[in-house]
């Protein structure tokens, strides 16, 4: 019997840690492509995704049931990800001024488009260069392409308009684009 | 359509919606270079960043969680702590208005059949009023302490000085009454912390 996402909650509240255990296990994948997606490395995306669920066992009390636990705990997620990406920022010796900054410095490749594509060197480029948008274009992009929420989820998720998501991925995706094209970007 | 309409058709199209000019924008896309290169680009964004979701080892991160998360929800243990203490607190007033019940009856006895005069001591009229409250005085001490309650009464119904003995009793009452709150409470919070160890 599958219970749902209410119900569990309800369960760990009243002591029961394995039902906050079945709720990890529903979304983990999710939480985690989504911090991949956001941090761009595999371990700090283990790392955030962990304490994006340490935090939100202990907010649970202070979840409202009449929104969607994942949604919630993509907030969560998102909020835990900018920090630690703020952290690692503070500690790297060189300092990136601009997102088209970061953009001109990402390590570039020999290889062509297609190339790029037949390997898994496009994929990495992507996660890098996902990696290097601002916070809100990296928050748009990893719900959407590794999270796999909705243009209107997000826009829950993040308590902003669906045209600014809508506007904040379609820039994202246009830089996206023109790294993929090897083309660095003027402003 | 135009260049720039086609394109914004077709990012709408890549957000995952739904939109009837998709087939005109899709055919300007196929008869302009540059717009076919543009949305080229675009498919091979979203192919890309498909790739590396699919390329992602998923970590068991419930495992790694759960080791980190105490035994019980802390809103569970609080919960279960005002709960024990809900219901010590009702066994303690079920004890108390059965003792004062009890004692009601007994004061009332033995204001009946003790306090007449006994071997040729006669109670004074002036000094009954004095034995009534030291008598009612034991009875609501007796809702808290049976025993002390039985003493002062029968006390009252056979000396003189019952009402300093009636004084002194509420006097060790109040005081064994704030010692067993002391108790109590202690006894709340160590059940409390004991559930969190359970």
């Amino acid at each position: 019997m599958e219970f749902s996402d209410a119900e569990l909650i309800r369960q760990c509240l009243h002591g029961d840690n394995g039902a906050f255990d079945v709720l990890m296990r529903r979304y983990q994948r999710q939480v985690y492509n989504f911090c991949y997606g956001m941090l761009g490395n595999a371990d700090d995306a283990s790392d955030a995704s962990q304490d994006a669920f340490v935090k939100s066992y202990y907010a649970l009390d202070s979840f409202r049931q009449d929104a969607q636990f994942l949604t919630w705990m993509y907030r969560i997620a998102s909020n835990v990800c900018i920090d630690l990406h703020r952290k690692r920022k503070r500690h790297q010796s060189a300092s990136l001024d601009d997102e088209e900054q970061s953009f001109r410095e990402l390590p570039s490749s020999d290889l062509t488009p297609d190339e790029m594509l037949q390997s898994c060197e496009g994929s990495r480029l992507v996660v890098d260069a996902v990696s290097r948008l601002s916070e809100s274009h990296r928050a748009a992009v990893a719900m959407f392409y590794f999270g796999g929420l909705s243009i209107r989820e997000i826009a829950t998720a993040t308590k902003r308009p669906e045209g600014t998501v809508k506007s904040d991925l379609h820039y994202a995706r246009e830089m996206l684009r023109r790294k993929l094209e090897g083309v660095v970007v003027e402003v | 359509m135009n260049c720039k309409q086609a394109r914004e058709i077709m990012n709408l199209v890549f957000d995952g919606e739904m939109n009837p000019l998709e087939a005109g924008a899709r055919e300007h896309c196929g008869a302009c270079r540059e717009c076919g290169q543009w949305m080229a680009g675009m498919e091979r964004v979203t192919e890309c960043v498909t790739s590396a979701r699919k390329q992602l080892s998923q970590p068991d991160i419930a495992t790694l969680v759960m080791s980190r998360l105490p035994a019980r929800h802390p809103a569970s243990v609080e919960r279960r702590r005002v709960l024990i203490s809900r219901r010590a607190l009702s066994w303690m007033l079920m004890g108390w208005a059965a003792a004062f019940c009890i004692m009601v009856v007994l004061g009332a006895v033995a204001f009946k059949w003790l306090g007449t005069p006994i071997a040729g001591e006669r109670v004074v009229q002036s000094y009954s009023v004095s034995r009534t409250i030291a008598q009612t005085t034991a009875a609501i001490v007796g809702a808290f302490k049976p025993l002390g309650a039985a003493v002062g009464s029968v006390a009252v119904g056979y000396r003189s000085d019952a009402v300093d003995l009636a004084i002194a009793l509420v006097l060790l009452e109040i005081m064994i009454l704030i010692m067993g709150c002391a108790v109590w409470r202690r006894h709340s919070k160590i059940s409390g912390s004991m559930s969190v160890l359970v």
